[in-house]
């Protein structure tokens, strides 16, 4: 098992923890548990429940649609962001690409943690926002919408 | 090169502009020197002393109005910096001409000479000062404008002793023609400061344009000087300072002129020696006293000297009313007032804002100068006519003159700390203008349209906007609730209540039985106040039913109920407490401590174990109310618990100043957890009682960097609310800790930029973290002490992207702050090189350069979260100086800490700790 300096060491390479302060990422790092993942495990499947926040902090973990098409790779990143913070159920299925490690927290502890640290659930608030907005852009740009749509 | 650059306070990179502009100033005054004398010379040798001298003193202040308004328009209207060179060019082809003119001997050459160098000796050093502003903040200002002063009084002294030189030899005339090498010189120096540092001004310019685009009329800068109290006062002082000088100046020339009468090269001589004299004095003055002077003991005292200095020498010419003690006179104010005074007032443009500055400078400078100047010329004609031997009445004018400058110059220095002050409260402090404005009967009508809304919030904004203006509406004061209103008599009923009804109430009746509990609850409370009796009754058959009671009841209690004891029943709450859902539990642990009977105590303990968050938090916050004794262990468990921490800091800060002990040895205890300690503070503040607040500025001292850092902002807030009388000494010893961990972990953080990998990454950002929360720890600290809201304003401004921000804010701590603590913090926030900062840090608290003595020092200071940083960057480094400290730290009181220094030896050296390098 992997002691709370060694999951913060890992764990403050990930974009989500940007703006969090080094205290607070070890606070994550201590309600955070482990999993191992071998080559080709699944780590969820599609219509499993988002109660847990899942990080990549080691290896690849290639994402599938329901219908087995790639979606994307995820490297040092969370796997379920939106689907935890939306409470959704997961549509897509997870598997290792290599040897992985993925640190996760329950809901209940994240919720505690963040109703806790005011400054730490702004900090991932940012990330969230900056990400969003990111997308949201990206999207406006690839999908404008009609002038009447907006309207 | 280096240390003169360090002994005049000049960084490397400024050196070269300092340079140039120097020299700049040199040359200026140099020409500046030589004209004064050779206007004034030239006039009274050929002219002498009559009643036309003072009158062209008039004259030129009648010219400088127009001078202005044409120089002013010419800035608007083409480009900025060019403008200053196209005036130089202006001055030397003019200057050309008067060289061919004075050779011709015309009477009339010489008023319209000595008007042309009245605006010439203004306008020439002007164009440096203006350039100067664009190119620098307040800070350097402080710095560099002593230098480049002294260059200009180098220049001064020079052009005098030349002047003295070349008349007696080759006369007058020919020092115009050497005049115009030295302007072409100059002009050469600024173009080249501009080109080296076009992008700056360029961008300074465009400010100043789009200010000047916002701007209409003639006489903007008066407008504007007339707003600003400092530029009312700035602007007074400069118009009595020139009508002082000018007394002192006509006197001098009267005195001279009865002295050589109609010798041109010997009075030509003797002013030019004199003028050389005051600048050789000035320069010393200038290079090594003012710019310390002023950092010392700050721009109001800069400014009270010269006032004073010719106050006493007006009593000297008073007194003795003799040639000698005229040129003492003038002595003292061609002396002082080029160098201290000069840069004094100077820097008093500095906290405003840049085109402001400028264009109110150039108003202040020709016109307001000059208007003190004609006044005292007046004065001047008016008594030099009506007395034989002008020296007394005009010493004693000086005498007066000089009291309210005195008087105004105190006032000017304490307007500049209010100056910079609020240069930095407009742009850091947002306004909130969101304020709910309505004409009486538009309101009324308004929010009872709002009462038929379909939307929840809008009809709860409406009733509570009903029920604010009925309260505070002083005939329908709140009357406490009969105990048995069904025993009253109607008749009684009616006399206690209102019977004019407003047009809502029908409305608001309606409301009482909306779905919305919260909605119903406040239009129960607005109904209540006019028909008491139905409402009450009401509620009270709902109350002693075994049921629960609908939500609006408790929420009508929990917020406007009085003897609420008189409603409830323990044995009610325990046949509802089964049945009722999270929210009706909240409101009835509420209702529970408003009853302040402990018969509920036995309730709220067995709901401390339901299984609900919110239903615990409820009870931990009624039990505080109670105050119960045998509740406080069980309430400081709760402070460990993220979901609970925040009820339990309320309900312990419920206890008031009797807890405060035991929160007391809770701090000193290392047995008790960090997470409780830390929760601490915020309890002391939270109790405001002179006991709690000594415990917090005990706190301050603590090891843990949050527990002192939430007692300081617990202080922070009691000083903003209700004032502390704690004396500055009580924080100095905190701020001067915080000052010296700032430095070290500087040190840290620059040892660390050479090292990668990850530990060494979360080190520097766990450091880097610490550095900006020590700043913030520092103003904190400051603000205790400091004028109110200083410290915080100077914080916003230091912390902004604007340069001229960062500038004034350091500027007003400055002028707050003194001794060793300034010696100490000021590096801190002058220098912008990191590195120079913790080198001068490093000399201040003679700190160790090996970086494990350092990093030991870190680690004693006893910061756990950073001492595990350390010791995972050790581990995975192979720092085998530190060693020993990993391993003392295996039974260091912290979890934490014990765990990474286990951690630490296990992997030390082999191959896992290396993957954490990378």
């Amino acid at each position: 098992m992997l002691t709370t300096i060694e999951r913060v060491l890992m764990l403050q390479e990930l974009d989500l923890f940007r703006f969090a302060t080094t205290e607070h990422v070890a606070q994550f790092a201590s309600i955070a548990n482990e999993r191992y993942l071998e080559p080709r495990e699944n780590l969820f499947r599609p219509g499993d429940s988002s109660d847990h926040l899942l990080l990549v902090v080691r290896g690849r973990v290639q994402l599938f649609t329901a219908r087995g098409d790639e979606l994307r790779v995820v490297e040092q990143a969370p796997l379920n962001l939106w689907e935890f913070f939306a409470q959704a159920r997961l549509d897509y299925e997870a598997r290792a690409i290599d040897h992985c490690l993925v640190l996760y927290a329950s809901t209940e502890n994240v919720e505690e943690l963040l109703t806790g640290e005011p400054e730490f659930c702004y900090a991932v608030l940012r990330h969230l926002a900056r990400l969003g907005f990111r997308q949201g852009k990206a999207q406006s740009i690839l999908n404008p919408k009609p002038i009447s749509d907006v309207s | 090169m280096k240390q003169l650059l360090e002994f005049l306070g000049v960084r490397q990179r400024e050196a070269v502009t300092v340079l140039l502009m120097t020299s700049y100033f040199f040359l200026a005054m140099t020409c500046t020197s030589i004209i004064k004398s050779l206007q004034s010379s030239l006039y009274l040798a050929k002219l002498g002393f009559d009643w036309r001298l003072p009158l062209l003193y008039v004259g030129i202040a009648a010219l400088s109005g127009p001078v202005v308004l044409a120089y002013r328009f010419l800035t608007r209207s083409g480009k900025r910096l060019r403008l200053g060179l196209a005036t130089l060019a202006f001055f030397l082809i003019s200057l050309f001409f008067f060289y061919i003119l004075v050779r011709s001997g015309d009477p009339w050459i010489y008023p319209l000479f000595y008007t042309w160098g009245g605006v010439f000796t203004v306008l020439l050093p002007i164009q440096g000062w203006v350039t100067c502003y664009d190119l620098y903040g307040t800070r350097e200002a402080k710095r560099l404008f002593a230098i480049m002063g002294g260059g200009g009084i180098l220049g001064g002294a020079f052009g005098g002793f030349y002047t003295a030189g070349l008349a007696q030899d080759q006369g007058n005339e020919i020092l115009l023609l050497h005049t115009c090498v030295f302007l072409a010189l100059s002009v050469v120096l600024l173009s080249v400061v501009q080109t080296r540092n076009k992008s700056t001004l360029v961008a300074a310019s465009r400010t100043y344009d789009r200010f000047e685009q916002k701007q209409d009329g003639a006489f903007k800068s008066l407008r504007q000087i007339l707003r600003s109290k400092h530029l009312r006062y700035l602007a007074t002082v400069v118009f009595i300072t020139g009508v002082s000088t000018t007394l002192i100046d006509l006197l001098y020339k009267w005195s001279l002129a009865n002295r050589y009468v109609g010798s041109e090269r010997d009075i030509a001589q003797f002013f030019g020696s004199l003028l050389g004299a005051m600048f050789i004095f000035s320069a010393p003055l200038q290079l090594f006293g003012t710019g310390r002077l002023i950092r010392r003991f700050g721009v109001g005292v800069g400014l009270l000297i010269l006032p004073i200095c010719l106050m006493l020498g007006s009593i000297g010419t008073g007194i003795i009313a003799a040639f000698w003690t005229v040129v003492l006179l003038k002595a003292i104010d061609g002396g002082l007032r080029n160098s201290l005074d000069r840069t004094s007032i100077e820097l008093l443009y500095i906290p405003l804002v840049g085109p402001v500055m400028a264009s109110v400078k150039s108003f202040v400078d020709l016109g307001v100068f000059r208007a003190g100047d004609a006044f005292g010329a007046t004065l001047f004609l008016l008594m030099a006519f009506s007395v034989a031997t002008p020296i007394r009445p005009t010493a004693f004018l000086i005498f007066l003159g000089t009291i309210v400058w005195t008087l105004l110059a105190w006032k000017l220095g304490k307007e500049y700390v209010q100056t910079l002050r609020s240069s930095l409260e407009r742009r850091t402090l947002a306004s909130s203008r969101a304020s709910f404005h309505l004409e009486e009967a538009v309101a009324e009508r308004t929010l009872t349209n709002a009462l038929e809304s379909q939307t929840p919030s809008n009809v709860l904004f409406a009733l509570e906007q009903l029920l604010a203006k009925e309260t505070s509406n002083g005939q329908r004061q709140w009357a406490d609730f009969p105990t048995s209103l069904e025993d009253l008599s109607q008749s009684q009923i009616t006399a206690l209540y209102p019977t004019d009804h407003p047009p809502w109430l029908e409305k608001v009746k309606r409301l009482v039985d909306h779905s919305d509990p919260e909605i119903a609850a406040t239009a129960m409370h607005l109904a209540t106040r006019f028909d008491p009796k139905l409402y009450i009754r009401q509620m009270k058959a709902e109350l002693r039913s075994p049921s629960p009671p609908p939500e609006k009841y408790l929420i009508y209690l929990d917020r406007y109920g009085r003897r609420v004891a008189s409603y409830l029943t323990p044995q009610r709450i325990v046949e509802w407490q089964q049945q009722i859902e999270q929210k009706r539990a909240v409101l009835l642990a509420r209702l529970m401590a408003k009853t302040s009977s402990p018969s509920y105590l036995p309730i709220l303990d067995e709901w401390l174990n339901h299984p609900d968050p919110v239903r615990i938090n409820a009870s931990i916050r009624a039990i505080g109310d109670f105050r119960s004794e045998q509740h406080i262990e069980r309430l400081i468990k709760f402070l460990d618990e993220p979901r609970t921490r925040r009820a339990a800091r309320n309900a312990l800060g419920s206890y008031g100043d009797s807890i405060v002990p035991m929160l007391q040895s809770l701090l000193k205890d290392p047995s008790v957890s960090l997470s409780v300690k830390r929760e601490i503070p915020l309890i002391l503040r939270s109790i405001n009682a002179p006991q709690a607040r000594e415990a917090l500025v005990a706190a301050l001292y603590l090891p843990d960097t949050m527990v002192a850092f939430r007692a300081l902002k617990g202080l922070n807030k009691i000083r903003a609310e209700v004032g502390l009388n704690y004396p500055e000494e009580s924080f100095l010893p905190a701020v001067q800790i915080w000052v010296k961990q700032y430095y070290e972990l500087l040190h840290l953080s620059i040892y660390l930029e050479a090292h990668g990998g990850l530990a060494c990454r979360l080190l520097g950002k766990a450091v880097e973290e610490r550095i900006a929360w020590k700043v913030e720890k520092i103003f904190r600290a400051l603000g205790l002490f400091i004028p109110q809201g200083d410290a915080y304003i100077s914080y916003l401004g230091y912390t902004s992207d604007q340069a001229r921000l960062r500038e004034n804010a350091i500027e007003l701590i400055d002028v707050h702050i003194k001794g060793e603590l300034r010696k100490t913090l000021l590096p801190v926030f002058s220098a912008d090189n990191r590195k120079e900062v913790a080198a001068k840090g490093r000399v201040i608290f003679n700190l160790p350069i090996e970086p494990h003595i350092l990093i030991a020092d870190v680690v004693h200071e006893g910061d756990p979260w950073l001492k595990c940083c350390i010791i995972a960057a050790a581990a995975t480094h192979d720092f085998e100086d530190l060693k020993e400290m990993v391993r003392r730290a295996q039974t260091d009181p912290n979890p934490l800490v014990r765990e990474t220094a286990v951690w630490a030896l296990q992997v030390w050296g082999n191959e896992k700790s290396r993957e954490y390098r990378c």
